[in-house]
């Protein structure tokens, strides 16, 4: 499958939203929620009924102006399978580093938004694929970088 | 979560409507992140003029339900994309890089610890019976940072 990405024919977009900070679309979760063997580059991160908006797209998820954000629920398991190469990154311009295992990954999830009797579920039956390189490992930056 | 009306997916990066080139090539790295390839600077520029009420509006889940009232929060990853969508190591507009080994994966910074990342495309049905293809950038951390309030803490976060 090709990138999805035109954003005129764009459905639905669950976010947890960006925070004042900037923070991007990123949310404190329960420990129990992220099961890890960095070592193998396995793990598995898994969650339900996570609260989330749904922006409707890219564009006013980061922009704003366009349709009135939905409350929604999502629930979700991602599982990284470890099977591919061991790397050491470090990044002295983005001030990064750390050693990883790349891998193949999988999710399955539902989403739908608050009030609404549709739910949205990926396709067990339909093949899917991995943009770039997934990974698990250790990493530090910031003032953890040197 | 992104999805999309399965019968109208596109591939087209081209005419340079983002990104001076292809050494900063910011709408591939977009397209790959799931991020819509298809927009202009016209348009941002447009939707930017309400960003600032946007982003205000925006807000996390209560972080008290998951780590109780000690919580403080991770500050941003200081690279990203400028608002000209270049790829930057400081000041950026949006604090995200690709969920891909080689880039910085993490969206918080003063971290240290474990990570996972990826980018994941499919179809989704939905129980009306309206099919999708989907894009799903997940990741999590988990170990030190270094909070908003300047103090070491430990703590699990998803990148949704």
């Amino acid at each position: 499958m090709g990138h999805v990405g035109d954003i005129g024919h764009q459905s639905h977009d669950f976010e947890p939203g960006i925070a004042p900070s900037g923070l991007f679309w990123t949310i404190p979760i329960t420990p129990s929620a992220i099961d890890v063997d960095p070592g193998r580059g396995q793990a598995r991160l898994h969650a339900n009924n996570v609260a989330v908006t749904d922006y409707h797209d890219f564009i006013n998820a980061v922009f704003g102006g366009g349709p009135t954000p939905i409350p929604s629920h999502v629930s979700f398991d991602v599982r990284w399978s470890g099977d591919g190469d061991r790397q050491e990154i470090r990044d002295e311009k983005f001030g990064f580093t750390g050693h990883y295992v790349t891998g193949s990954t999988t999710i399955s999830f539902s989403a739908s938004n608050d009030g609404v009797g549709v739910i949205y579920r990926s396709d067990p039956s339909a093949a899917q694929t991995n943009v770039g390189s997934p990974g698990v490992g250790h990493e530090r930056n910031g003032v953890f970088f040197n | 979560m992104k999805l999309w009306e399965a019968r109208f997916v596109t591939i087209d990066t081209n005419g340079g409507v983002m990104g001076p080139g292809p050494e900063h090539d910011g709408s591939r790295l977009l397209a790959g992140m799931g991020f819509p390839a298809r927009f202009s600077r016209r348009q941002l520029l447009r939707r930017g003029a309400v960003a600032v009420g946007g982003l205000a509006g925006l807000g996390l889940i209560d972080p008290n339900v998951v780590l109780g009232s000690a919580f403080a929060p991770p500050a941003p990853i200081p690279g990203g994309f400028d608002t000209s969508f270049n790829i930057v190591p400081e000041g950026a507009f949006i604090h995200v890089l690709a969920p891909s080994v080689g880039s910085e994966m993490s969206s918080i910074t003063d971290f240290n610890g474990v990570i996972g990342a990826s980018e994941t495309q499919g179809s989704a049905v939905g129980t009306d019976g309206s099919t999708y293809d989907f894009d799903c950038d997940m990741r999590f951390m988990r170990g030190v940072y270094v909070g908003l309030d300047g103090r070491n803490h430990n703590a699990s976060f998803a990148f949704i």
